[in-house]
């Protein structure tokens, strides 16, 4: 029975190997909490006087769930121990396996929601790129160039009402000197009429009658044109000065619709700048969180060298072959570690849980 | 320019996920298996530029899927890179003398991941 008692403290070191391992984690504290109650209950009170190998002196800390001295009085047949073990172990290597599968589907879950929030993230900060950069400035550059254009076509219509009024006031001189002519054909008729002593009196007469009043009706003609003239000269004139100055508060208007959206678009591209810089920062965040759930794995790992152990030990009590060693079962499990944190408190040192990386290239 | 692809062999959901975000966002393309015996089946013909193998699989282990993947003669020269929590000498050696090229240890972090990638990958 004795080497029951050994085989057993074992799995007593096993599990303060374990919870020294998942402490840091409530759940993982509960499930080694249990397993060290439960060698407890079958080791009874004579358990301290044996020793103990290195692996079970962990932290106090990670001990707290250790059964109290009264559950440590239990008494029970020794005997009976090999049956206790094939009954209970098994069950504890289940409730460690239903935690491993809890376990392992909750961070499948959550590394599933990550992964969705972490492609929003991107999706977004793509729109974001576009938002910021191109379109809005863009239109706000071509209404400039257009509403410009529409100033510039305006000038240009000013230049041509010049032009004409020039014109007008070149039609007005010419209009006066017709006026002229017509007053000298008038004095001509008068003087013809006069001292043409060579021809037929009556048909002269009446020619110079006729002359003179066709002068005196071309005077009239071009003094109402004339005035015409310079109606129209003075309208065109005065919708010359209005069109320029509605030319010049159009500009002015364009100007400063113009520099308000541009200040717009300068402030919501600012701000689209700080969301998409958020946006990287969060999704940096989710990077972070996804790479740390890579705990799982290990503990995981962890778990399934314990879950192995614990069978090894059933088949052990099974069987009629003699129990090794505490030393060469731990040693043993021992080579079934995988990672420097296990072999670190297997050694009764603190585990270093520092993320880090390590490569070897080959 | 063809993104070079990197087949990923890890049983755990979450270990695929990280490292596939990772070499992703350095714009590489990734093929997923769940382990050994997945990873085989996906030796297809298709090109892998570099293929990333966790160690500790159910089915088929790291190191034996990548002694079967070298007796394929278009998967002979693929290297290969092992990533694992395994940190014993003894299968780094064993990996070493099945034409793994670097053994990267769990947890890892992606910027040194992707520089040892960025070494690796073929052209």
């Amino acid at each position: 029975m004795k080497s029951n008692y050994r085989a057993l403290l074992t799995l007593w070191g096993i599990n303060a190997l374990l919870l020294a391992l998942l402490a840091p984690r409530w759940w993982q504290g509960v499930v080694a909490g249990a397993l060290i109650a439960g060698v407890a209950w079958v080791l009874g009170a004579d358990r301290t006087s044996r020793g103990t190998p290195a692996i079970a002196d962990a932290p106090a800390s990670t001990l707290s769930s250790q059964p109290s001295p009264q559950s440590t009085s239990h008494s029970g047949n020794p005997s009976q121990l090999p049956v206790l073990v094939q009954a209970v172990v098994p069950a504890w290597r289940n409730n460690v396996q239903l935690a491993r599968t809890q376990t392992q589907e909750a961070i499948d879950k959550l590394t599933q929601r990550f992964v969705g929030i972490h492609q929003r993230l991107g999706g977004a900060v793509s729109l974001a790129e576009g938002g910021k950069n191109g379109d809005v400035l863009q239109v706000i550059q071509n209404a400039a160039q257009q509403l410009g254009g529409i100033a510039d076509a305006l000038e240009q219509v000013l230049t041509t009402r010049d032009a004409l009024l020039r014109k007008i006031e070149t039609l007005s001189e010419h209009n006066e000197d017709i006026r002229q002519l017509g007053l000298e054909v008038e004095q001509i008729a008068g003087r013809t009429g006069v001292t043409d002593l060579f021809s037929d009196q009556a048909s002269w007469t009446e020619l110079a009658a006729r002359s003179a009043e066709t002068g005196r009706r071309i005077v009239s003609k071009t003094k109402a044109v004339q005035q015409q003239i310079q109606a129209t000269h003075l309208s065109a004139n005065q919708l010359d000065a209005d069109a320029g100055r509605m030319v010049d508060d159009s500009r002015m208007v364009i100007d400063s619709v113009i520099a308000d959206f541009r200040q717009s678009a300068d402030k919501l591209s600012g701000t689209v700048g700080q969301l998409e810089e958020e946006n990287r920062e969060v999704d940096q965040e989710v990077c972070d969180i996804l790479v740390n759930l890579q705990f799982q794995d290990r503990i995981s790992q962890i778990l399934d060298h314990v879950q192995l152990d614990m069978v090894k030990l059933t088949g052990l009590v099974e069987s009629t072959a003699p129990l090794p060693s505490s030393a060469a079962w731990l040693a043993d499990l021992e080579k079934t570690y995988t990672t420097q944190e296990q072999r670190q408190v297997h050694a009764g040192q603190q585990a270093d849980k520092s993320l880090q990386s390590q490569v070897d290239f080959f | 320019m063809t993104p070079k692809t990197i087949l990923i062999v890890d049983d755990s959901f979450s270990l695929r996920q990280t490292i596939s975000i990772a070499l992703k966002g350095a714009g590489y393309d990734v093929v997923e298996a769940v382990d050994g015996r997945d990873a085989l089946n996906k030796l297809d013909g298709r090109k892998y530029n570099l293929i990333i193998s966790d160690v500790n699989m159910p089915n088929l282990d790291g190191l034996s899927f990548v002694r079967e993947a070298k007796q394929k003669p278009n998967y002979k020269f693929t290297p290969v890179l092992m990533l694992t929590t395994e940190s014993g000498d003894t299968r780094k050696q064993e990996g070493k003398a099945i034409g793994v090229r670097a053994w990267v240890h769990k947890p890892f972090l992606p910027p040194v991941l992707l520089d040892a990638v960025a070494k690796l990958v073929t052209p």
